[in-house]
């Protein structure tokens, strides 16, 4: 065949899914509206700038002005600013359980005096354990508000009993210390969680529009039309098909990439080049897993399950929320089998830590890996839609 | 009359594949995957990197404190800040512990030392052991410093944090009640849509002309499957992976009853909308992760808009998941969850009637 051949099919095809995509209302949604809707959830979702104050009981047994002090503190925390106090434990675990509050503060019987006493008093803090980022979020400022409250109180003390301000800090707390949070200093979970998110709806979309492509000839039959138009070549159908997703689903990336850096303003701290290689690597990775699947299975509706269930896992085994060393040893190799594992770590590589261009070539190779799946399974795939037995199936 | 709708419906799903596949093997197999996936449970022993400090004592001994917490371990002692940082890029640490060279003569003249405690927040889970482990090791260390200086450690106020419930804080326990009750929506709207798309695309009719008969027959089909599953997942799936299960059996059906009743009714509603047998999948497999955070588990209500997680109350999952969560974790009783309780039986009446209004063809 020669390559003015090949490259007219390829444009022929191309026109060909162009014209499908545009005519079915169907693969439209699949390629267009539904990753867009979702898109739009998320940025809706994590449009809240700040966490808002969670729900805290406080259980002041005390009730002498050093413990209102303390309650008063904890009204001061930012996390926790809803507080509501309650007459007894009892009532604030009844709180607890009716999903009201999250946690319940105690400062017990006796506290005063034995502060003022020079004893050491307990101010527990009980989460309800169902909930880790809730808990440990609202831990986190109350810790903060006690243990300062803790060292005012100890450095009152020292200095009562004489001793300069240097000293008395030297004498409660010898070595100080502060925490830095690298990369991201404030903290943000949007900036860190919302990435995440909407690099699954591109794979989704990626997954789900490739089968649909493919698929959807087997299933009506119109698979030897498809390669006609070709020329009879598959590599020139595959790429012709694939071309249009392809190049939508990269506008997509490009709408998740301004959300992310323009209206989020997420930092953006390496190579724009390497990130945007990342992505079409990613796109293109999975409309091959995909292709791959449809090969192996021949039929449509087998590959939207099985594809479906791959995109959807890779969340999970792509260690960005559980990280992949706390997993079980046995379970760790299976986070490379999911080409979103190694485009979040470019991402991070990239726009958060600002990693040189060289870290990342490690992860756009492996995505190429994927990239060539399909060829595996080449002669099966042209197998499948010439031979009319695999037509039709559902 | 219903008996023969049951009849039918059973046979429908086990005669094709590809809805057993969904409705019946993809709870389970999910389930597994996922558990596997969260089973590590605790993040143990996060390598940092440790600059500065010197051979004195109190640096070693401050040292071996940071790598005696269960948290983090001291996998790498290097020059400077420069190296560790490399350090993490590469990913073999996921912290700093910067300590001041001086920190021995300092405390010696009894002056104030300082410590950097630097944590990698792309990774928020191994941020905050780092962040945790190190400043419990080195309050450890300002307790015994200032127990050899005056023969005794009186802090005048101690944090002390307490579980309420002795539930653990293991990300699968927490996450996994969660996921395997969403899974049960997704595979229910997405097995049950598939089944009512066959039957339209190939435009077969039910055996009888009254809705009301071919939902009741329908529902309770599924029921018995989801009944049948969802009873292995909480007695084989929930013993093997240690999930807790405080609520006593009685109090499991009750929220899963209508939860069961919601989640089926409202499939067949949507199911409506289907022509094609494959659609169902393309349409609805976007919504598990909007799902799964409408319903204010992984992120608290707090933390995105209000109206967001009232209009996430339509999806039975939302309230269900809430009440499970609480009853199984934490031990609430009925009263505790009868907001939510009540919210469920709404839906299964509003999603029932759009499920007669769906099955009048």
């Amino acid at each position: 065949m020669t390559a003015k051949r090949f490259c007219s099919g390829v444009v022929a095809v191309a026109r060909r899914e162009s014209e499908r995509i545009v005519t079915s209302g169907e693969y439209r949604a699949v390629v267009w509206w539904l990753p867009l809707a979702v898109i739009l959830f998320f940025g809706i979702f994590f449009s809240r700038e700040v966490v808002g104050a969670l729900p805290v009981a406080v259980v002041d047994e005390d009730d002498t002005p050093l413990s209102r002090k303390v309650v008063s503190m904890i009204r001061a925390t930012p996390q926790t600013a809803l507080v509501c106090e309650m007459p007894d434990m009892a009532t604030a675990r009844n709180k607890v359980l009716q999903g009201d509050v999250v946690a319940v503060v105690e400062i017990p019987n006796g506290f005063s005096k034995s502060v003022l006493s020079g004893e050491t008093a307990n101010v527990v803090f009980y989460d309800s354990g169902a909930n880790i980022s809730t808990n440990s979020l609202a831990a986190k400022g109350i810790q903060t508000a006690i243990t300062t409250f803790g060292v005012g109180v100890s450095l009152q003390q020292a200095e009562m009993q004489g001793a300069a301000p240097d000293t008395a800090m030297a004498q409660t707390m010898p070595i100080a210390f502060t925490t830095y949070g690298l990369f991201n200093p404030w903290l943000n979970y949007a900036y860190y969680v919302a990435p995440c998110f909407w690099t699954m709806i591109l794979i989704i979309a990626a997954v789900l529009s490739t089968i649909y492509a493919v698929g959807t000839e087997l299933r009506y039959g119109t698979s030897v039309e498809w390669l006609r138009s070709a020329n009879n070549s598959l590599v020139a159908a595959l790429m012709g098909k694939l071309a249009p997703t392809t190049i939508s689903l990269w506008l997509l990336s490009v709408v998740i990439g301004a959300l992310i850096f323009g209206l989020f303003g997420a930092p953006m701290r390496g190579s724009w080049i390497v990130l945007a290689m990342g992505a079409i690597f990613l796109v293109i990775a999975y409309q091959a897993v995909a292709l791959f699947v449809v090969a192996l299975t021949a039929s449509m509706r087998l590959s939207l399950s099985l594809g479906g269930g791959y995109s959807v896992l890779a969340f999970t085994f792509s260690g960005v929320t559980f990280p992949t060393m706390a997993m079980f040893p046995m379970v760790q190799p299976f986070t490379m089998l999911f080409p979103y594992t190694y485009f979040m770590r470019l991402y991070i590589d990239q726009a958060v830590r600002g990693s040189k261009w060289w870290f990342s070539m490690q992860d756009l190779a492996a995505m190429l890996l994927f990239c060539l799946l399909p060829l595996l399974l080449f002669g099966r795939l042209k197998k499948i839609l010439v031979r009319r037995k695999f037509w039709g199936r559902l | 009359m219903i008996w023969s709708i049951i009849k039918d419906e059973w046979r429908r799903v086990w005669h094709d594949e590809g809805v057993v596949l969904i409705v019946v093997f993809a709870l389970f197999i999910y389930s597994i995957l996922y558990s596997l996936g969260y089973g590590g449970e605790v993040l143990n022993e996060v390598p940092i990197a440790v600059v500065g400090g010197n051979n004195g004592t109190i640096s070693r001994t401050l040292v071996q404190k940071i790598n005696a917490s269960s948290k983090i371990c001291v996998a790498h002692e290097v020059g400077d800040i420069v190296e560790a940082k490399r350090l993490l890029l590469e990913r073999k640490a996921w912290g700093i512990i910067a300590i001041s060279p001086d920190l021995d003569s300092d405390i010696l003249a009894e002056r104030q030392s300082r410590v950097a405690i630097l944590g990698d927040a792309s990774y928020f889970l191994a941020y905050r052991e780092v962040a945790e482990g190190a400043v419990a090791a080195i309050q450890a260390m300002n307790a015994e410093i200032i127990e050899q200086r005056n023969g005794a450690y009186n802090p005048p106020i101690i944090f002390e944090q307490r579980n309420l419930f002795n539930a653990e804080l293991g990300y699968g326990v927490f996450v996994m009640p969660a996921i395997i009750l969403l899974i049960v929506q997704q595979t229910a709207l997405i097995g049950i849509g598939m089944v009512s798309a066959t039957r339209r695309e190939r435009n077969e009719k039910y055996c009888s002309d009254s809705p009301v008969a071919i939902t009741i027959g329908r529902t309770l089909t599924y029921l018995v499957i989801y009944a049948l599953t969802l009873g292995f997942m909480l007695t084989v799936h929930y013993s093997l992976f240690d999930y807790p299960m405080r609520g006593a059996w009685w109090q499991c059906v009750a929220i899963l009853a209508p939860y069961l009743l919601a989640v089926i009714l409202l499939a067949q509603a949507v199911g409506a909308l289907f022509r094609k047998r494959e659609s169902s999948v393309v349409w609805l497999l976007w919504l598990s992760i909007p799902f799964l955070l409408v319903s204010g588990v992984s992120l608290p209500p707090q933390a995105f808009p209000q109206w967001l997680y009232f209009v996430g109350k339509i999806v039975p999952s939302s309230s269900a998941v809430d009440a499970w969560i609480r009853v199984q974790t934490m031990g609430a009783s009925l009263s505790d969850i009868a907001p939510e309780l009540t919210i469920l039986w709404v839906l299964v009446v509003l999603y029932g009637t759009m499920a007669i209004v769906a099955n009048r063809r």
